[in-house]
C-alpha cells in the first residue's frame, strides 16, 4: 500500500505518488504569521479563562432554546392540542352533553371573528346545526330536551332573519328547510315536546322574519320547503310532499 | 522562499519519485503531539495549560486547512480565529465518546469554511471559477511565486469534495479515516477523492487539463 492508502492500484503511478508528496510538502509550508499566532494564542487562553470563570457566556447556538422558550412552546402546543381535541369532541355533542356549551361557545367565537359578509352564512350554519341536533335527539328518543332545542332553533332563526339584509345561498336554504324539519318532528313528538316545536314553527313563519328570507330566495322549487304564508300557523300547514324530513323516530307510548 | 519557473513543480515531483521516502515517513502534525484526546478532556475540565497545548497542536493544521480553502491571508486568519473561538466555546460540551478530538475540531473548521464560502459566493458575481484565484491567493499567505499560484489555480478547479479531501489530508495532515470523519464520508470515498484530485491536479499542471474535473 502506498502512502495515499490505495493498495494495488495501477493508476497510482510513481509520478502521482511523488506529486502528492511534493504537494504535501508545499502545503505544509503554509504557516500562520508568528505574531498572529502568538496574539491568537493569548486571545484563546483569555477567552477560555473568561468562560470558565463565567465572565463571558458561550454563544448560544440557534437551535438551542432557553427553558422559558421551551416552556412557552410546550404550553402553546398543549393548549392547541387540547383546544383542537375539545373542539372536535364538542362538535359532535348534543344538548345535555358536557361539551355542548363548548360547542356553542366555539360557534359564537367563530361568528364574532368572521368578516361581516360571512356572518349570515355562519348563522345559517348554526341554525342547521340546531336542526340536526333536533333530529338526533328525536332519533335517540331524548324528547325531554327537544323543547329547549326548539327554542334555540327559534332564536337562531330570528337571529338569522335579522341579519338577512343580503342573504347568502346557505342562509336561504337553511331558512327554507328548517320549517319542514320542525313539522316532521311534530308528527312524531310526544305531547310534552309538541309545545316547543309549535312555538319554533310559529316563530319561523311569523311575518317579517322567515318571509324575508323566502322572498330573497331567487328560484326555490316548490318541493324544497313549505310555503311561508304570512299569518298562517304551523298547525294548519301540511308537511311538504316528497320531503318527510329525517328518519322518523318512534313515537313514545306516552 | 526560492522562486521557481512554471511547471518546476512537476520537475520536482519527478525528482522525488526517484528519491521517494518509504511509506509513512512523512510525519503528521497530529501524530507529533500524542494524547490530543486526553488534552481535550483536560481542557474541557477547565485546564488552561491543556487549552494552550491544544492550540499549539492544532493552530498549524487548522490554519493550513483554512488557507487552502479560502482566497486571502486575511480570510484565513479571521476564520482560524473564529474556529478557535468556537472550539473554546464548545469545549465544555465536548465528550470523547470514541470520536477523536481532531475530527471534532476540524468539523468546526469545515463548517466555518462552508459558511464563509457560501457568504462569499452570495456577494460576488458568477464566474467560471478562474476569477476566484486572482488577487490574494496562497502566495499572499506565506508561499510566493508562480508555482504556488499555478497550484492554487489548479486546486480551485477541482470539485468541492476533492478540494476538501486534499486540504484535510495534505494541508491539515489528517489520515483518510480522520478526514472521512470530518467530511461525514467513508474512508474509501475520501481515498478515491484524493486519488482523483491528485490525478487531476497533476494533469492540469502538466498542461493537459480540460474542463471541470470529476
Amino acid at each position: 500500500m502506498n502512502r495515499l492508502g490505495v493498495a494495488g492500484r495501477g493508476a497510482w503511478a510513481p509520478l502521482d505518488e511523488a506529486f502528492a508528496e511534493n504537494l504535501e510538502r508545499s502545503l505544509r509550508r503554509l504557516e500562520p504569521d508568528a505574531m498572529y499566532r502568538r496574539r491568537l494564542r493569548g486571545e484563546v487562553l483569555n477567552r477560555h479563562v473568561a468562560m470558565r470563570e463565567g465572565l463571558v457566556q458561550p454563544p448560544r447556538r440557534l437551535r438551542e432554546m432557553g427553558a422559558l422558550g421551551r416552556g412557552v412552546l410546550y404550553a402553546s402546543l398543549a393548549v392547541a392540542i387540547a383546544a383542537s381535541t375539545a373542539g372536535a369532541a364538542a362538535a359532535e355533542s348534543l344538548p345535555g352533553d358536557p361539551l355542548y356549551p363548548v360547542k356553542l361557545q366555539f360557534e359564537e367565537i367563530r361568528l364574532q371573528i368572521a368578516p361581516p359578509a360571512m356572518r349570515a352564512d355562519l348563522m345559517a350554519m348554526a341554525l342547521g346545526e340546531r336542526l340536526d341536533e333536533l333530529e338526533e335527539l328525536a332519533r335517540a328518543g331524548r324528547w325531554s330536551q327537544i323543547a329547549g332545542v326548539a327554542q334555540a332553533v327559534a332564536e337562531a332563526e330570528e337571529r338569522l332573519a335579522g341579519a338577512l339584509s343580503a342573504p347568502g345561498q346557505m342562509a336561504v336554504e337553511e331558512l327554507s328547510k328548517h320549517v319542514a324539519v320542525l313539522e316532521a318532528l311534530v308528527d312524531t313528538a310526544p305531547a310534552h315536546a309538541q309545545d316547543g316545536l309549535q312555538q319554533a314553527i310559529q316563530a319561523a313563519t311569523s311575518p317579517g322574519k322567515a318571509q324575508e328570507a323566502h322572498e330573497a330566495q331567487p328560484s326555490r322549487p316548490p318541493e324544497a320547503g313549505p310555503p311561508s304564508t304570512p299569518g298562517s300557523g304551523g298547525q294548519e300547514r301540511q308537511p311538504p310532499q316528497g320531503d318527510q324530513g329525517p328518519q322518523k323516530a318512534p313515537k313514545p307510548a306516552s | 522562499m526560492r522562486e521557481r519557473p512554471l511547471n518546476t513543480f512537476l520537475v520536482q515531483a519527478l525528482r522525488d519519485a526517484e528519491l521517494r521516502r518509504p511509506a509513512g515517513a512523512v510525519p503528521r502534525a497530529a501524530e507529533a503531539e500524542a494524547g490530543v484526546d486526553e488534552l481535550a478532556v483536560a481542557a474541557a475540565n477547565g485546564s488552561v495549560e491543556a487549552v494552550g497545548r491544544l492550540y499549539d497542536t492544532l493552530v498549524g493544521p487548522i490554519y493550513r486547512y483554512v488557507a487552502v480553502r479560502v482566497r486571502s491571508r486575511e480570510d484565513a486568519e479571521d476564520l482560524t480565529q473564529l474556529v478557535f473561538e468556537r472550539i473554546v466555546a464548545s469545549l465544555p460540551r465536548y465528550r470523547h465518546q470514541g470520536r477523536p478530538f481532531e475530527a471534532w475540531a476540524f468539523r468546526i473548521a469545515r463548517n466555518a469554511v462552508i459558511d464563509h464560502v457560501r457568504r462569499q459566493r452570495s456577494h460576488e458575481p458568477l464566474d467560471d471559477g478562474h476569477q476566484a484565484i486572482e488577487g490574494d491567493g496562497l502566495e499572499a499567505i506565506s508561499l510566493r511565486g508562480e508555482e504556488i499560484r499555478e497550484l492554487r489555480r489548479a486546486i480551485a478547479l477541482l470539485t468541492t469534495d476533492q478540494q476538501e479531501a486534499l486540504a484535510l489530508r495534505f494541508a491539515a495532515g489528517l489520515s483518510a479515516e480522520e478526514a472521512a470523519q470530518v467530511m461525514g464520508r467513508r474512508a474509501g470515498t475520501v481515498r478515491g477523492l484524493t486519488f482523483r484530485a491528485i490525478a487531476n491536479l497533476r494533469r492540469r499542471m502538466n498542461g493537459d487539463g480540460g474542463g471541470p474535473s470529476r
